[in-house]
């Protein structure tokens, strides 16, 4: 069923990195993003994964989930693995040297290096992230990190508002959909015919009912909205008001720490490196 | 005879995830032919996922659903087919209309059937004549009605299919009364003269006790009793323990004839309270 789909999906939870702070947490992510993209050997690399899956413990987060995560970047880390096993190419003595195929070392380095780089990136930003923030404090968070923008202008607070919503609507449409579906196979709708336009066709009736109450909603959400008074960022104060604790600074301090050492296991000389 | 059957059927939502949740369990329900049967039960009670398993929507976890004694997922049994002879309305229809008018609406069930051009129109006429919807509104959009009226434009749709059975799922949720007595009586009407067998789902028990011949009570994915409407009434205190309540104008003539001022069993409608009372006060 559509509702199956753990994209950016929140696990609730009352690990020590639920409690962080959002913005900590965003920092902290994009910190670990370009460490990523500093490490060059594979010392530095491997330290990237097992911070990723040590967080996922902490978390509290089964690593079923996890893997369950990875799958749709299957082919993604498939594809260029091949890419960078086939197409690397150096001035050493290709290792198998078969008709058009040559496979150098550095291939194989680079293959393995990016399939870590991307396992790390998909489990690192989710487990720090999207699955242990709600998407409310997610936008809020990134809301308080864009304030500065609004000094030239930017509509921050609209464009998180926005976010939101849009994040807080895709179960219930999904699980619309899921109705509209059911309800037109049972008028004998069938999604198994040929050619483009037939095909397309076929998706009418799931998609103007589901249109039109996704119209419908927005309707009765902005006037709910406007029953309660919102008239956008003007005045508008927080129930919850963000706060840095100790965790956040401790947890910064900590991320710091793994960037220098991230930059000192590069400097570590093995043949293992690009 | 039982035309519909649901065999020792469990059903299970997003097994093996964090999300699982069995629905039914061990449910058997026979749906006798011809009749009006009501699905009574709380929110929760697996009422909505019996609907979507008698046409096949959903595939049970374990057990069979017959119809007509042949399980509707046997290898020789062609889904669609079943789709057509077990209609299904859902809650809200209201919310599945398409089309850019009202008669293409009612008519997708039946094109789909791939049926005859003439056939599609005479049945679109009849189950339109049924819902009470005028033929001035054919070539008007169905988003232009008003909720009734597209509700009446949505049970119309799948009464064109002149399905064997028809499932209701909460068809007057929502409506004013006049609406509902409408809605219910167009369907009363269908049944008879098509033959067909009804299945009727409802939380309200005065709706059941005006319509349905025969009841089930559900609660937590059981079968909590089933039987006919003098049968279930009578078991009040079970009916009580599931969340549910009686009518109320029964426990009125209840406390009535424990008082001694009237002689009143199995009433459940005002008009049969209403007559009972009357007679009593004649009699004075």
């Amino acid at each position: 069923m559509l509702k199956d789909i753990t994209l950016g999906q929140y696990f609730s939870g009352n690990s020590i990195l639920h409690k962080l702070d959002p913005r900590a947490k965003i920092i902290l992510v994009l910190l670990y993003v370009v460490m990523i993209f500093i490490a060059d050997n594979l010392f530095s690399l491997m330290a990237l994964l097992l911070t990723a899956l040590i967080l996922v413990a902490v978390s509290g987060i089964s690593y079923k989930i996890v893997l369950k995560s990875l799958k749709p970047i299957m082919i993604l880390i498939v594809f260029t693995t091949i890419i960078n096993l086939f197409f690397t190419t150096s001035d050493d003595a290709p290792l198998v040297h078969w008709g058009i195929i040559k496979i150098y070392r550095v291939g194989i380095i680079n293959a393995v290096f990016m399939i870590i780089r991307i396992v790390s990136l998909i489990i690192g930003t989710s487990v720090l992230l999207t699955y242990t923030t709600s998407p409310i404090s997610l936008t809020d968070g990134i809301e308080r990190l864009l304030k500065p923008l609004k000094k030239i202008r930017v509509p921050v607070h609209e464009f998180a508002m926005m976010m939101t919503i849009a994040l807080r609507f895709i179960p219930t449409l999904l699980e619309e959909t899921d109705k509209i579906i059911s309800a037109q196979k049972a008028r004998g709708a069938g999604f198994d015919s040929k050619g483009l336009i037939n095909k397309a066709k076929a998706f009418l009736p799931i998609l103007i009912p589901l249109f039109i109450s996704a119209f419908r909603r927005a309707d009765e959400l902005a006037t709910a909205m406007e029953c309660r008074c919102y008239r956008g960022d003007e005045g508008r104060t927080r129930m919850k008001v963000l706060k840095y604790s100790a965790k956040d600074i401790i947890a910064f301090f900590a991320g710091i720490l793994f960037l220098a050492g991230v930059i000192l296991l590069n400097t570590i000389n093995t043949s293992l490196s690009i | 005879m039982s035309k519909l059957q649901l065999d020792n059927v469990s059903y299970v939502y997003s097994p093996d995830t964090p999300f699982e949740k069995e629905a039914l369990t061990d449910v058997c329900i026979d749906f006798k032919e011809n009749r009006i049967t009501g699905i009574i039960g709380h929110t929760g009670s697996g009422k909505s996922t019996v609907a979507q398993l008698l046409n096949g929507l959903l595939r049970p976890t374990s057990g069979r659903v017959l119809l007509d004694g042949k399980d509707i997922f046997d290898k020789g049994s062609d889904i669609m087919q079943v789709r057509f002879r077990v209609g299904l309305v859902f809650q809200y229809p209201e919310y599945q209309l398409f089309e850019e008018t009202v008669w293409r609406d009612i008519a997708f069930g039946p094109s789909n059937m791939k049926l005859p051009a003439e056939e599609i129109d005479r049945r679109v006429r009849t189950a339109a004549e049924f819902t009470g919807i005028d033929k001035e509104l054919f070539e008007r959009s169905p988003f232009e009605l008003s909720g009734g009226q597209k509700r009446r434009v949505a049970i119309a749709g799948i009464m064109a299919m002149e399905p064997e059975i028809i499932v209701l799922d909460e068809p007057a949720a929502g409506l004013d009364p006049q609406g509902r007595d409408e809605i219910f009586n167009g369907i009363k009407k269908w049944r008879e003269s098509h033959n067909a067998t009804v299945i009727l789902i409802s939380h309200s028990m005065e709706d059941m006790a005006m319509y349905a011949d025969d009841i089930v009570v559900m609660n937590h994915g059981h079968v909590l009793t089933h039987g006919t409407v003098d049968e279930v009434f009578l078991k009040a205190d079970t009916i009580r323990e599931s969340g549910l309540d009686i009518p109320q104008i029964t426990s009125l003539t209840e406390e009535l004839t424990r008082l001694g001022i009237i002689d009143g069993s199995g009433i459940y409608t005002v008009d049969m309270a209403y007559k009972k009372i009357f007679e009593a006060l004649k009699e004075g």
